[in-house]
């Protein structure tokens, strides 16, 4: 047996939000490729229902739930249905959110429920789905919550709110969890994407930056994100927690400055 | 048993710098179980030679190179031997570590350089040897092997941390530097790991070990998986990184 046979997904069950689209879909596939059978909630039935398809595809069990994240009530019939249907839940993804409400206003203009929407969204979303799984993964002794945060809940993003300030509150929240659930055997890491195109980052008005503002000279792609769930959702990451997995061209290692910038010098 | 077909680093060669506390050995094994040759280079010849026996264990080719690697000359030797002997080199992973603890009013200006130098000057010889040629054939994965001490200040460990987050801090650099050579650099930064930790029982009567959100030690094993998807090119967009594996130490205040 050896290190390799930890990333061994077969027979946990996985439940992600928002895994019909883009990064979830990406994630999805790479954990069912590993063994995982996998519930996908989300808002639109077509993409979610195309998702469980690729997971059936590949040999393992799936649903799709449709589900509004910010619906508690909905929230805690998906863990239901999912528990009625599989026994347990092992894993889940909060990678529900959405990167900006359309347009780019200033901070005057905002209105209470836009910036109600947009917290409940990226931020209380993860809390409802970790508060109604996480007693069914504290009784069973094991459990692996997976925030999916964003460079910006690091630093500031300009005229997007309740994108910032909601990706931040995920960021403190993962270490909430991960010191007050370790001692039920729960462990609690967000991924921390930099700019991958996809669908929802092209819906917004916030163009992709250009490939020479990113350290590595391109955005991601969405596929590299399989193996990084792979691993955060394993037994691989067992000793991880509390912790931000970033994958983001190396954007957060220096910044936004154009690449290659950096000015020659000589000791005195 | 379905490891994801992308987690191998079949006809990769790496590299390894050993420590002395037994995680090479187990670093190099795994490398070898995803695919990779590994050279291992060292001061210990027993710490070196075990690390490379694990990897010939693992049905691949090893190398060994000892020596003190104190100048860019050694350490560009030791990456050319890699190349001449194994063929390429693709993966460096810098495992060696000097500990060292002792008041800061006590400790010696020879202390304080050589704990830098053993640390941070090794750490950035053997980025640059291994680098020139992995900058020259656009790719290559360097990961460095730390203490989260890069982050976290500890008690009469004011030279050793300020050589960990040296590390840290040169990777950050390094990442921008090379990010459009094809050369990705991170950092694994580790909480309490130890070889062969106690029974779960014995750890606890350690209040630092019920401190920890997870509330045990770690083991070398618990990441290697990691490591692996640092060398690999499945990572590619992951740069300039320092991931914690610390059984919950950094979350908590």
């Amino acid at each position: 047996m050896g290190v390799l046979d930890a990333l061994n997904l077969d027979g946990m069950n996985v439940v992600i939000t928002g895994g019909g689209t883009g990064l979830g879909l990406e994630m999805v596939r790479g954990m069912a490729e590993a063994g995982a059978n996998i519930a996908i909630a989300g808002r639109r039935q077509g993409p979610i229902d195309e998702a469980a398809d690729v997971v059936k595809g590949l040999g393992r069990k799936s649903m799709a739930v449709s589900t509004d994240v910010t619906d508690t009530s909905a929230v805690n019939a998906l863990f239901e249905t999912v528990l009625n249907e599989w026994g347990d839940v092992h894993v889940l993804f909060n990678n529900a959110g959405i990167v900006r409400e359309t347009g780019r206003p200033p901070l005057w203009e905002i209105t209470d429920e836009s910036w109600r929407i947009g917290i409940e969204t990226n931020l209380s979303s993860a809390f409802y789905c970790a508060r109604a799984i996480s007693k069914h993964m504290a009784d069973r002794g094991s459990g692996k919550i997976v925030n999916v945060a964003s460079g910006f809940g690091f630093r500031g993003g300009r005229d997007n709110y309740m994108y910032t300030a909601g990706k931040g509150g995920v960021v403190n929240i993962t270490r909430a969890m991960a010191v007050s659930l370790g001692r039920y055997g729960i462990t609690c890491n967000a991924i921390v994407p930099g700019f991958f195109p996809t669908e929802a980052t092209n819906a917004t008005s916030m163009s992709l930056p250009r490939g020479d503002l990113i350290p590595i000279g391109r955005t991601g792609f969405p596929r590299e994100f399989g193996p990084v769930a792979v691993w955060l959702a394993s037994a691989a990451s067992d000793y991880m927690t509390g912790e931000m997995f970033i994958v983001d061209g190396g954007g957060l290692a220096g910044g936004m400055a154009p690449t290659g910038y950096g000015p020659i010098t000589e000791l005195a | 048993m379905p490891v994801p077909n992308d987690w191998t680093l079949e006809g990769k060669v790496a590299l390894i710098t050993s420590d002395t506390r037994g995680w090479a050995r187990v670093l190099a094994s795994a490398l070898a179980e995803a695919g990779a040759d590994v050279a291992v280079a060292g001061n210990s010849a027993e710490y070196v030679e075990s690390a490379a026996a694990a990897v010939t264990a693992q049905g691949r080719r090893s190398t060994t190179i000892i020596g003190e690697f104190s100048g860019y000359a050694e350490t560009d030797a030791a990456v050319d031997k890699t190349v001449s002997e194994l063929g390429r080199i693709d993966i460096l992973v810098n495992a060696s570590l000097t500990e060292f603890g002792k008041p800061t009013l006590d400790t010696t200006e020879f202390e304080w350089s050589t704990v830098m130098d053993a640390n941070a000057g090794a750490a950035f010889r053997w980025a640059r040897s291994a680098g020139r040629k992995m900058t020259q054939q656009g790719s290559g994965h360097i990961v460095n092997i730390i203490s989260e001490m890069a982050e976290r200040g500890l008690t009469n460990h004011a030279a050793f941390s300020a050589s960990q987050a040296a590390i840290q801090q040169m990777t950050r650099s390094l990442s921008l530097e090379w990010g459009t050579s094809g050369v990705r650099i991170n950092c694994i930064a580790t909480g309490w790991i130890e070889l062969d930790p106690p029974s779960l029982e014995e750890q606890q009567k350690e209040l630092l070990v019920r401190y920890l959100p997870l509330r045990r030690k770690g083991t070398p094993a618990e990441i290697a998986t990691l490591m692996i998807y640092l060398s690999g090119d499945f990572s590619d967009f992951t740069t300039g990184q320092t991931i914690f594996v610390d059984g919950g130490a950094m979350a908590h205040a």
